[in-house]
């Protein structure tokens, strides 16, 4: 099962404004069963809203949200279909609606207004609503069961109630499993292709040593730029800091792929000269840190990245006709380079964002010691396959550079942009509030502007939301992190999307408290969320949370409309629900069976 | 970053300590009817009130109760404080925490997060809460004896331009035997303050919390200073003041104790007691002496956490020890970095009413706590506690259920899931054991904060 999630974004006439938001309201009390909008009767529809962003000189803009398991299409035809009437009496008063128009110009319309989020996360990926809702009355069904038979105190062992659970179950432990094979394909073949390509690339170029210097050195530099934009550099002017911080690993990489292969000599120069610097830097940070924050790791990713080195090691092997040594040493040069990208690019990548937060000390030693064992594996192979001849000090010292490099570069302090307080007033406060915690699900719709001091910027950050898109959210967070929002379980569908004219959207359907969630985001995401909004006017930056969350909440804007199909449910019982189902069908044994009982009770997830 | 040191005579005691030494207490709540003569009776009284500097060592707390001494604070709601710094522009009342402007019962999504629904409803509180049941002032009263307490409110009171409200009187101490109504030992788990000589003999506690949690202008958990309120007058007004949330909340023993043993009896009918007394305490978290039910204690009976006890087999998941604070274990959120004495609060909970003699007749009494506790940020603490885990009916994974005691009820199946081999027990349906009687946010000032009150510059007098 695919999802669609995606919006259609309208500009109300603001004389009508009043009107819409009349009808809005009257669709909001009939509680998905108004007979002009009835979503309850669209298929596959998860979860859908209305809200209306009001800024000041622009038109007021309709958001319209869907999430669904059918394809935008089909959903679109579905909702000109059977929702004629809604659509009508909403989009009436919107600009430019063709009234007494045929089904094909409505379907034109609002076609044409469909925007589809650059990144979107997906909690319960692959589960469409109808089974979603099936496992929910499944487990209601179960418990009862179990409640009788614990009362007949008819089994002492948990194998002897589980058995009895998938006899008396028996024909929905048959439901088959939603097909996942042809999502799972479309979702890692992007990055399956990148991954080839960069390995071709290195390759390629690697009998050119002037063009991969080149090559090298332009790709990190662009790189570091293009991040530093996007968490606001430009809005404190350019230190020497945000300068070497750019530079520096681009040259160093650059000079060593680039000068290594014909001149070894000349790559230790270069490299000496930027390790001192690197160094220095480091060292000066070093000495002024305050105390990082310290935390459990995540390695659970570990087993997937060496999988990932692994199997770029093979290409690269097929690649290179079977010679080891270039082979290695072009992996080598890739994953560390993917590391200081990861770095750099994506602090929020899940196995970065832990090795952020190891305090210094450990950090280097981490790396050091990941790059002393890639050295001694590259001088084995080199002695061993090559016949010898590569000194293996210039190696450890390659790899030394790359270290400290991503040390430095780890420790430099993203500069927070010179923030205006902003605050929610009490009324706005009130307003959103009180249509929160109706239930155990939320709702938050937000809405910046990008600063406007960077022409690119509005492109460069949907373009990094879409390699973020395609590298991750698509393919570790489903996959590998269990449909976890970078190990929070409690986001059901987020997306983010960046509009005409430097909108930058944010909607997200999401379990408990607005403030555990924020907090969630903050203490997890520090940087990625200054990443994603730190470009926005206005943004405070992260690092005091509390500032943070006064500005997400002046930003936001309160649903006028909102149906969701299993409004009971969080994304987490429906993780467990989907594993009692499975577990109907599995061959128990006491071990399992008890676990899974547990999960009955509420497991508390690991 | 370093935490200023605390200013200890400008706090006020009740932060400092719960006055465990002095057995009688009674909480004034107040209506200023002639803010002018108020302000005069704070000016006489203000240096009257006890400061934390005042906190006795536990040496001295054989003279102390010798001495008798009675020990007075004295908080404000927000319309107290319009009252007394009339008129109150619109950034000095922004600079007041929402909640505390919006009170207890401001609005229906904070009735909604603090259970304040159904027979707890402030519709029916006796005060606090709305217009006909404002509560302008609070004053704490705590002596060795209850003569002592009537006298010196009585003393303190005169002439102060208020009428009471409700005088409640907390129950003795000594009567107390330190248990609650319900029959359990209460008030075990506190925060203990950097910076006290509480924290020095505790240096390794998870209790162990930043004074700015508590107490304003100064850092909290996050290493990021607490501002307080600000007035044009007096920018510093917050500083060394606190939030402090009371409530009164009643508690009936009968149907608790009758629920018990409905849900415990035997397939024939019969009462099973042991069944009835183990139940009770896994709803509680607790035994009724306060030993946790999490296995391999050490001797500390505080400082455990639920590591061992995952998938709450001793302690279940949903029970109020568990909820109240979940001590880094919840599922709710897989967020080991959130520190959870960010959410802490002191609590100063006395209680009301006589002890019942008999857990499980009815009396006619009323009877339950006084539920008193102090916060730097209402909506991070004491809120949030109450919105992510007492009445969280999907906490740590369970499904349909609030916490047992005291968690709202609704039109749900209200269940309360007791998690073992091979499979958990589901009970109920809960019923309000516990009801809301009344309640409201306060602002307890500092002392120089409480002076200024008494002859505010620039307003009119």
């Amino acid at each position: 099962v695919a999802h669609s999630v995606f919006t259609i974004v309208a500009d109300v006439k603001p004389e009508s404004l009043p009107v819409l938001e009349r009808v809005l309201d009257e669709i909001k009390r009939a509680d998905g069963n108004d007979p002009r909008l009835p979503f309850s009767a669209l298929g596959g529809l998860h979860f859908a809203s209305f809200v209306i962003f009001e800024e000041e000189d622009k038109p007021p803009l309709l958001v319209f949200e869907h999430v669904v398991d059918v394809s935008i299409k089909a959903h679109l035809r579905a909702l000109v279909d059977r929702c004629d009437a809604g659509i009508d009496a909403v989009y009436e008063n919107c600009v430019g609606y063709p009234t007494q128009a045929t089904p094909i110009e409505k379907l034109r319309y609002l076609r044409k207004r469909v925007r589809r989020p650059q990144l979107h996360h997906i909690g319960s990926a692959y589960r469409s609503v109808r089974s979603i809702k099936q496992d929910a009355d499944l487990r209601e069904r179960m418990e009862k069961a179990v409640d009788g038979l614990v009362a007949s105190n008819g089994a002492s062992k948990a194998l002897t109630i589980w058995r009895h659970l998938q006899q008396t179950f028996a024909e929905d432990a048959k439901r088959p499993r939603e097909p996942k094979l042809l999502e799972l394909l479309k979702n890692w073949s992007l990055l399956a292709l990148v991954l080839v390509a960069a390995c071709a690339l290195v390759k390629l170029l690697w009998s050119h040593p002037a063009y991969l210097f080149a090559a090298t050195t332009l790709a990190f530099t662009v790189d570091g730029a293009a991040i530093g934009i996007l968490v606001g550099w430009p809005a404190k002017g350019w230190t020497w800091k945000t300068a070497l911080a750019i530079l520096l690993p681009g040259l160093a990489i650059g000079a060593f792929l680039g000068v290594w292969p014909s001149r070894p000599a000349a790559a230790l120069w270069t490299g000496a000269m930027v390790l001192g610097v690197l160094l220095l830097a480091g060292l000066a940070r070093l000495l002024s840190a305050t105390a990082v924050k310290e935390s459990r790791g995540n390695w659970r990713l570990v087993p997937f990245v060496l999988l990932a080195v692994g199997a770029s090691w093979a290409v690269l092997l097929a690649l290179g006709a079977g010679r080891w040594g270039i082979t290695l040493w072009g992996a080598i040069a890739f994953w560390s380079a993917l590391i200081v990208i990861a770095a750099l690019a994506f602090p929020a990548l899940v196995f970065v964002s832990t090795l952020r937060r190891l305090p210094f000390s450990t950090l280097i030693l981490l790396l050091a010691a990941v790059g002393g064992a890639l050295a001694l594996a590259y001088h084995l192979a080199a002695r061993y396959w090559l016949g010898g001849g590569t000194p293996w000090f210039a190696v450890v010292f390659f790899v030394l550079v790359l270290v400290v490099g991503a040390g430095a570069l780890w420790v430099h302090k993203l500069p927070v942009p010179s923030a205006g307080n902003i605050r929610p007033t009490n009324e706005h406060m009130r307003i959103l509030t009180a249509q929160e915690d109706e239930g155990i699900q939320n709702h938050m719709s937000v809405m910046v502007r990008l600063r406007s001091d960077f022409p690119g910027r509005a492109w460069l950050q949907s373009s990094y939301f879409h390699i973020l898109n395609r590298v991750l959210y698509r393919t570790v967070l489903p996959d590998v992190d269990k449909s976890r929002l970078f190990g929070i379980p409690t986001v059901h569908f987020a997306h983010w999307t960046v509009l005409e004219e430097g909108r930058h959207m944010f909607l997200s359907n999401y379990d408990f408290s607005w403030g555990a969630y924020l907090d969630d985001f903050g203490f997890k995401l520090g940087n990625g969320l200054q990443l994603v909004w730190g470009q926005s006017e206005g943004s405070p930056g992260t690092s005091k949370l509390e500032s943070f969350k006064a500005f997400a909440r002046a930003k936001a804007a309160p649903y006028r409309v909102w149906y969701r199909a299993y409004p009971g449910l969080t994304a987490l019982q429906i993780r467990n629900n989907e594993q009692l189902r499975l577990g109907l069908a599995s061959r128990a044994n006491e071990k399992t069976s008890s676990q899974l009982l547990r999960q009955l009770a509420g497991l508390e997830e690991a | 970053v370093i935490s200023p040191p605390p200013a200890w005579e400008d706090i006020q005691g009740l932060v400092a300590s719960a006055y465990a030494h002095l057995d009688a207490a009674a909480y004034v709540l107040l209506r200023i009817d002639d803010a002018r003569a108020t302000r005069a009776w704070l000016g006489k009284n203000a240096a009257r009130m006890t400061t934390a500097a005042e906190r006795p060592g536990i040496e001295e707390l054989a003279n102390f109760r010798k001495r008798g001494t009675a020990n007075v604070n004295v908080a404000f709601s927000f319309s107290g404080l319009q009252a007394l710094l009339h008129p109150l522009g619109l950034a000095e009342c922004d600079s007041f925490q929402r909640p505390f402007v919006e009170g207890i019962s401001g609005s229906e999504h904070r009735r909604r997060i603090l259970g304040d629904t159904g027979a707890s409803c402030p519709q029916g509180w006796d005060w606090g809460g709305g217009n006909e049941r404002r509560v302008d002032v609070l004053l704490t009263v705590f002596a060795t004896e209850a003569s002592a307490v009537d006298s010196t409110a009585n003393a303190i009171l005169a002439e102060s331009g208020m009428t009471v409200v409700k005088k409640l009187d907390a129950l003795s101490r000594m009567l107390a035997n330190d248990r609650e109504h319900f029959g359990f030992v209460d008030g075990i788990s506190q925060p203990i303050l950097k910076g006290t000589p509480a924290a020095e003999r505790a240096r390794d506690s998870r209790h162990l919390t930043e004074l700015g949690e508590f107490v304003l202008g100064y850092l909290d958990e996050e290493k990021q200073p607490t501002s307080g309120p600000a007035l044009d007058g007096f920018p510093a007004f917050g500083r060394n003041g606190s939030y402090l949330v009371f409530r009164q909340l009643r508690q009936d023993v009968k149907a608790f104790w009758d629920f018990v043993d409905a849900q415990t009896r035997t397939a024939v009918g019969a009462l099973d007691s042991a069944a009835a007394e183990n139940l009770a305490e896994k709803m509680v978290g607790r035994c009724r002496d306060g030993t946790p039910l999490v296995p391999d204690v050490s001797v500390d009976n505080n400082e455990f956490d639920f590591k061992n006890d995952r998938y709450g087999f001793g302690c279940p998941l949903g029970s109020h020890v568990r909820r109240a604070n979940p001590r880094r274990s919840i599922a709710l959120a897989r967020t080991p970095e959130d520190k959870p004495n960010r959410h802490r609060v002191l609590r100063r909970t006395r209680l009301y009413g006589r002890k019942p003699a008999d857990l499980r007749s009815d009396d006619g009494e009323e009877r339950g706590l006084l539920f008193l506790v102090l916060n730097a940020n209402i909506e991070r603490q004491f809120e949030f506690v109450n919105q992510n885990w007492i009445n969280n009916s999907g906490f740590a994974g369970v499904q349909d259920e609030r916490d047992p005691l005291v968690g709202r009820r609704d039109d749900g199946p209200n269940l309360f899931s007791v998690q073992g081999g091979p499979a958990r027990v589901r009970k109920g349906p809960l019923e309000e054991f516990v009801t809301v009687k009344g309640g409201e946010y306060f602002f307890l000032p500092g002392i120089a904060a409480l002076k200024y009150l008494a002859s505010p510059n620039g307003r009119a007098s």
